[in-house]
């Protein structure tokens, strides 16, 4: 198993009602899962995942994840 | 004449006399309204040379054709002039319910001009116009003077002042309607303050006639579709302060003085945090789909106390990363204070933060300030913009802003803004045709005159690389020219910015409005014939090609860690395309050719 760290932006957190507050939370995984399979285990459609963000670098869907990772699931942006 | 009221109404301040004269259908037809018919008539009529803060200046209040009609998010106005901050043509831009009741008294223009001898306020009460001693309201607060002023005219009346900082001509001082909502930027409120004229307050019963209800029904479709669109929902759950995660998962939210892109404690001042800790409701402005205000309070076990509106993003980055402040009840006890005392948030955010670099370089020392200002230190950030907006000290000092006291301090590197204005929110290393922007926008750091956000970080219309020359100086000048256009409408830029096929609504509206067919293309064409005038303007003020600059930091220094790690802004290169596009001389000249092209000259 590895342990990674979700943070969920934006509709995300509140239509998966799965981060308690804007700080993330841990998740535990088994050992080889990717973006796509930590987003299955979260019910969020890829669609909504306009852009992920691993140890603040960019990633997609087939990124393996490792334990100790940091993964930020966004939304898109607009000037404010 | 559909969409516009067909009148102006004019002040001079020194002789008192008020009068009123219709609106010029062609200068209607060619600049429209908002930012574009008040840099002609200021282009016309103003004397270039003069000093901002002397009678000479013209202050012009001004709506737009689409202002309160049945089109989306129509409750906008500008305030232009001729900017003390930046010496250039400036248009600040405000939302709320101040631009409605303008519109409705029946103008589509106020231009206000000389001095008067001691302070006035200038109540309007549709077609009855005069000013009114504000002797007993001078030094007040915004929400006192808004107060005051509606117990002295109509419960209905609706009220834009200056505070403390405008009346002390502090160079970045705003202009705050319904008591929150702020036309911020460029130090309008200081050419306020310098006419000794406290407020404009005032109450509209009339109409707004277009030309095709009818087709104007779509926008109550269109504004529905905006409003169920994921963005749309999200504006109004979570405000602005939404972007702090986007922006620093991107490396791009201006932190420690631009030093870096990423800030560490962005989790504890984003909209969810806000959402958790201070929202009381969201609210909107007249006629708006979107919900993104914020109203707030703060707790009452916290240690700053007080009730107003925001944080916006700008303010999340301005005095938080930007200054390092991560404590989101300081952040917003620092908002309500700017918006209080009628200061700009942005401005006051990297005028702090350019004072906490010379601070730590050790360029100035706490005994110049009366207070040392290491990064992050909220509460003495709090009682410098005390100081600032109300003169008090070495706030004298620190009211003419970022530049000047780079400057003065030995280290010009450190300001980061371009033609004296504060960035805002945005860090160029990691969205290089952010820095075009910035570097090009009539009055230096603005995000109003367009922002890149949409096609360098979301991709739309079609991926596009934030971190390279390529295709950006096209892309920017699409920005600024469609940008220009809807701020001449006199409307919210949010979602006519943030829809695909935003120009194709806004040019669809504008018609039905005025009545005048007119495609994407058209409109297009009116934005870029304002961003020229607005061009030629600063031109005739001595701005050039050396003007148009970005910091060494943005464009020597290395990004830091994270997306866009190591990245450098390449302006030079992006400049030389970007003039030879706008038809320029490679100094940044408008050329008699294009300017007869637009029909300028």
């Amino acid at each position: 198993m590895i342990r990674v760290t979700i943070k969920l932006s934006g509709l995300l957190r509140n239509q998966y009602k799965s981060t308690p507050s804007a700080k993330g939370e841990e998740a535990q995984l088994n050992t080889g899962f990717t973006v796509a399979d930590l987003l299955v285990q979260y019910g969020i459609a890829p669609r909504k995942a306009h852009m992920i963000v691993v140890n603040r670098q960019k990633a997609d869907l087939r990124k393996t994840l490792s334990d100790g990772d940091e993964v930020r699931i966004l939304p898109l942006a607009a000037g404010g | 004449m559909n969409g516009w009221m067909g009148a102006i109404l004019r002040i001079d301040l020194t002789s008192g006399a008020i009068s009123k004269e219709a609106l010029d259908p062609e200068l209607a037809r060619d600049y429209v309204g908002g930012r574009g018919l008040a840099v002609k008539i200021l282009f016309d009529e103003l004397k270039m040379d003069c000093d901002p803060l002397r009678p000479e200046n013209m202050l012009i209040f001004i709506n737009g054709p689409l202002t309160v009609t049945g089109a989306l998010c129509t409750g906008r106005y500008m305030v232009v002039t001729k900017s003390p901050l930046t010496g250039t043509i400036c248009s600040s831009n405000s939302g709320g319910y101040f631009p409605a009741a303008f519109k409705t008294a029946g103008y589509d223009v106020i231009i206000l001009s000389g001095k008067a001898e001691k302070p006035v306020y200038l109540w309007i009460d549709d077609d009855n116009v005069e000013l009114r001693d504000a002797s007993t309201i001078w030094g007040e607060d915004t929400r006192g003077t808004y107060d005051t002023i509606r117990k002295e005219t109509h419960k209905e009346a609706r009220v834009a002042c200056i505070g403390p900082a405008g009346e002390n001509l502090v160079r970045y001082a705003a202009i705050i309607n319904d008591a929150s909502r702020a036309a911020a930027r460029s130090g309008v409120g200081a050419v306020m303050g310098s006419k000794n004229l406290k407020a404009v307050a005032v109450r509209g019963t009339k109409g707004v006639k277009v030309a095709d209800p009818e087709e104007l029904l779509r926008s109550t479709i269109i504004a529905d579709h905006v409003k169920k669109a994921d963005l749309g929902i999200a504006f109004g759950e979570f405000g602005t302060p939404l972007f702090v995660d986007v922006m620093n998962a991107n490396n791009i939210m201006p932190t420690k003085n631009f030093q870096e892109g990423f800030f560490e404690e962005g989790d504890e001042i984003n909209g969810a945090e806000i959402i958790d800790r201070t929202l009381v409701r969201s609210k909107a402005c007249y006629g708006c789909a979107l919900n993104c205000g914020r109203n707030t309070r703060l707790p009452e076990d916290a240690k700053y106390q007080g009730r107003g509106d925001g944080p916006e993003y700008e303010t999340c980055f301005s005095l938080g990363s930007n200054i390092c402040v991560g404590d989101l009840e300081a952040l917003t006890k620092m908002n309500y204070l700017c918006n209080e005392m009628g200061m700009d948030a942005m401005d006051a955010g990297t005028t702090l933060g350019t004072l906490m670099e010379l601070y730590e370089k050790g360029l100035i020392k706490e005994e110049d300030m009366g207070l040392p200002l290491p990064w992050g230190d909220a509460e003495n950030a709090i009682k410098l913009l005390t100081m600032i907006a109300k003169c008090e000290g070495f706030g004298r000092e620190a009211a003419m802003g970022g530049k000047y006291l780079a400057d003065k301090y030995g280290a010009p590197e450190v300001f980061m803004g371009s033609k004296s204005q504060g960035f805002a929110g945005y860090h160029p290393r990691g969205m290089v045709g952010q820095g075009l922007l910035y570097a090009t926008s009539p009055e230096g750091g603005n995000h109003t005159t367009g922002n890149t956000i949409q096609p360098e970080i979301n991709g739309i219309p079609g991926p596009m690389d934030p971190l390279t020359s390529e295709g950006k100086a096209e892309m920017v000048i699409s920005r600024q020219d469609e940008t220009a256009f809807i701020e001449a409408c006199g409307v919210c830029l949010f979602p006519y910015m943030l829809m695909e096929e935003g120009t194709e609504i806004i040019a669809e509206f504008y018609s039905a409005v005025v009545g005048v067919e007119h495609s994407e293309d058209d409109v297009r064409k009116i934005g870029e014939r304002v961003f020229n005038l607005e061009r030629l303007f600063n031109h005739r003020l001595g701005f050039t090609r050396k003007d148009d600059t970005l910091p060494r930091r943005l464009t020597q220094e290395p990004h830091s860690d994270g997306i866009g790690e190591g990245n450098v802004v390449p302006l030079e290169e992006m400049l030389d395309r970007y003039y030879k596009l706008r038809g320029w001389s490679k100094e940044g000249i408008p050329t008699d050719e294009k300017m007869k092209e637009l029909g300028i000259l």
